[in-house]
């Protein structure tokens, strides 16, 4: 049994840089692996609605025949079901954060009309 | 996964046997069923687990098992207040007061989950 | 003798991280009797499992807690993998121990910490947590979560560990190691730490036997016991021998917990090591029908999960016991007859996990 054996390492924190970050100030680099966010590239999407069936909260919204693809940021787990279940795999799991926020919202992406229609959703 | 079916009149007698030769109780577990509930008591020892079955239905009553295994009385007022499972003579009895809830036997049957 | 008062004791107190009541019978300083309730954060997740798919309900699984969130996948995936006869393969098998065995460790640091602030040591419990935060950063390199991880599918797991990144786990736990012994020598030799927690609470092996304890709470008391050894995911492939203390007091749940920690760094060197090449996932196909009972062993204990299915995607039952709802017996008793003032550290000693006791 011993005392003050606890004062080494006290000291050396003394004398040493913090182990926490300044955080809104400086921000951790997310790691590549990080499942962050969904994005979509909407161009490419062709609203089929697998991923708002296969998502396990809920939180995608498809509509084809307004050619939008809305989240709900904050009913995301950020699991990933919808990025492996896309056919045209033009979801992406992003490695950054949504944003927190004081008010729920949803993130609608709307895909604009192409110059020549490559490929027609209704089939 | 072995079971073995006994009556609920005999569970008692079949526990005691168990707790004799040293089993230790793992858990209790209630599944919903058409006609009741069907109960499975887990025992263990020596990593060997032994599983037993009973029923209940809505008029009959399991017997307690607290006087083999006190520590049963966690598991045994957990079914009787989420299953609305009737336990007959509770030596530890919470009396529904073990669980928190809004509303009685909140897993019991004729209860679905609705959207929110 | 005075009068027995009755005093509440949670679901809000400085000690506890989440909420469970319980009546402190008091006679003057000691604890005569102790009635817990729960049920503040119940969540009914045992019944979500008839309106969720069975594939879906993996990321529900996860979710029962936040901090064995990977053996509860775990669990449930494999539950399901024996009903539906999944073979997993070689190399998942050894990604699980490793995803695993980090959530141990970062569980028991977890633990270390809260115990440091029970007791009033509030810059170890900073130290602590600090380590804790590496090993955090090194599982979401690897799985892509911090807590959730969100690792294990059933079939297998859902990312792979490459060369790079199994060499860059053994230099992280190279240059943990001392870091951890530094940290955990202050619990084992403090002469602070030793009068707060030897001898206090003891549960004499017979008594932990009867009460049904689990995990550490069971081991400390000298029964050794541990599920691992019943060679589950790629533990059969792996040299460990259950940890085993024999006091049975705090001291002696701390002193398990902490040689633990050195354990499972020594699994993951050995699983990481011995990491078979091979797929990682096997395709699933159809609906399970039948039911199992799956055991792991967790950092807080003995989980069992029991599945019951009935041939198509919803699950007719899925029932989880939480080493926390098993170890609630063994502390009603260590609690009698105790201090007023041990009752923050007794209670921490089983790892009270209530997200877990209250799916």
């Amino acid at each position: 049994m011993s005392f003050m054996n606890a004062s080494k390492v006290m000291l050396r924190s003394l004398f040493s840089k913090p182990a926490t970050a300044m955080y809104p100030v400086k921000k951790r680099e997310p790691y590549a692996a990080t499942r962050g966010s969904i994005e979509n590239r909407i161009q490419e999407c062709i609203f089929c609605g697998i991923c708002s069936k296969k998502c396990p909260t809920g939180a995608i919204a498809v509509s084809r025949d307004g050619k939008s693809w809305e989240i709900d940021r904050f009913k995301c787990i950020a699991c990933g079901a919808c990025v492996g279940a896309c056919p045209k795999k033009c979801l992406d799991m992003k490695n950054n954060y949504a944003p927190p926020a004081t008010k729920k919202s949803t993130d609608r992406f709307v895909q604009q009309p192409q110059p020549q229609a490559e490929e027609k959703p209704d089939a | 996964m072995q079971t073995e079916t006994v009556e609920t009149g005999g569970l008692y007698a079949r526990v005691a046997v168990l707790a004799s030769w040293g089993y230790r109780l793992v858990q209790i577990s209630c599944t919903k069923t058409d006609s009741g509930m069907e109960l499975t008591y887990s025992f263990e020892k020596d990593y060997e687990i032994l599983h037993l079955r009973t029923y209940w239905t809505e008029d009959g009553t399991i017997p307690s098992i607290q006087a083999l295994y006190w520590c049963a009385f966690i598991y045994e007022n957990e079914i009787a207040e989420l299953f609305g499972v009737t336990v007959a003579d509770m030596a530890v009895d919470f009396k529904g007061q073990l669980y928190k809830t809004a509303r009685p036997s909140p897993f019991g049957a004729g209860i679905t989950i609705q959207e929110a | 003798m005075s009068e027995k008062m009755i005093m509440p004791f949670g679901p809000q107190h400085p000690v506890l991280p989440e909420p469970i009541h319980l009546s402190l019978v008091l006679q003057d300083e000691k604890v005569a009797d102790v009635i817990p309730s729960i049920g503040f954060i119940h969540r009914g997740l045992e019944k979500l499992v008839e309106k969720k798919d069975f594939q879906e309900y993996t990321f529900v699984a996860e979710r029962i807690c936040g901090i064995c969130s990977y053996i509860h996948g775990m669990g449930y995936c494999q539950a399901v993998e024996n009903i539906m006869g999944l073979e997993v393969p070689a190399r998942a098998n050894f990604l699980r121990v490793i995803g695993g065995e980090f959530s141990r460790i970062h569980s028991h640091t977890l633990w270390l910490g809260l115990c440091a602030d029970a007791f009033g040591f509030e810059s170890l419990f900073m130290h602590t947590w600090r380590l804790r935060e590496k090993i955090l950063d090194l599982m979401e390199e690897i799985t892509g979560g911090r807590v959730i991880f969100s690792h294990v599918k059933i079939g297998g797991v859902k990312s792979d560990v490459d060369a790079l990144m199994a060499n860059k786990i053994l230099d992280i736990l190279k240059e943990l190691e001392p870091e951890f012994r530094e940290i955990t020598s202050i619990f084992l030799d403090n002469r602070t730490v030793r009068s707060r927690m030897s001898g206090v609470g003891a549960l004499s092996e017979e008594e932990a036997r009867k009460l049904g304890a689990v995990g550490p709470m069971l081991r400390a008391s000298g029964v050794a016991y541990d599920l691992r050894t019943t060679g589950y995911a790629a533990y059969g492939q792996l040299d460990f021998e259950p940890i085993v203390e024999k006091d049975g007091d705090c001291m002696a749940r701390c002193q398990v917990r902490i040689r633990e920690i050195f354990q499972s760094m020594d699994l993951i060197r050995q699983a990481v090591g011995r990491l078979p090449a091979g797929p990682i996932d096997v395709p699933v196909k159809g609906n399970p029908d039948g039911e199992f009972m799956a055991r792991l062993e967790q950092p807080r204990g003995e989980v069992v999960y029991y599945v019951k299915a009935n041939g198509t995607k919803m699950l007719d039952r899925m029932r989880v016991r939480t080493p926390t709802f098993a170890n609630l017996p063994p502390l009603i008793q260590v609690l009698k007859g105790s201090d007023l003032a041990d009752v923050p550290v007794l209670i921490l000693t089983i790892d009270p996990c209530i997200s877990c006791t209250e799916r």
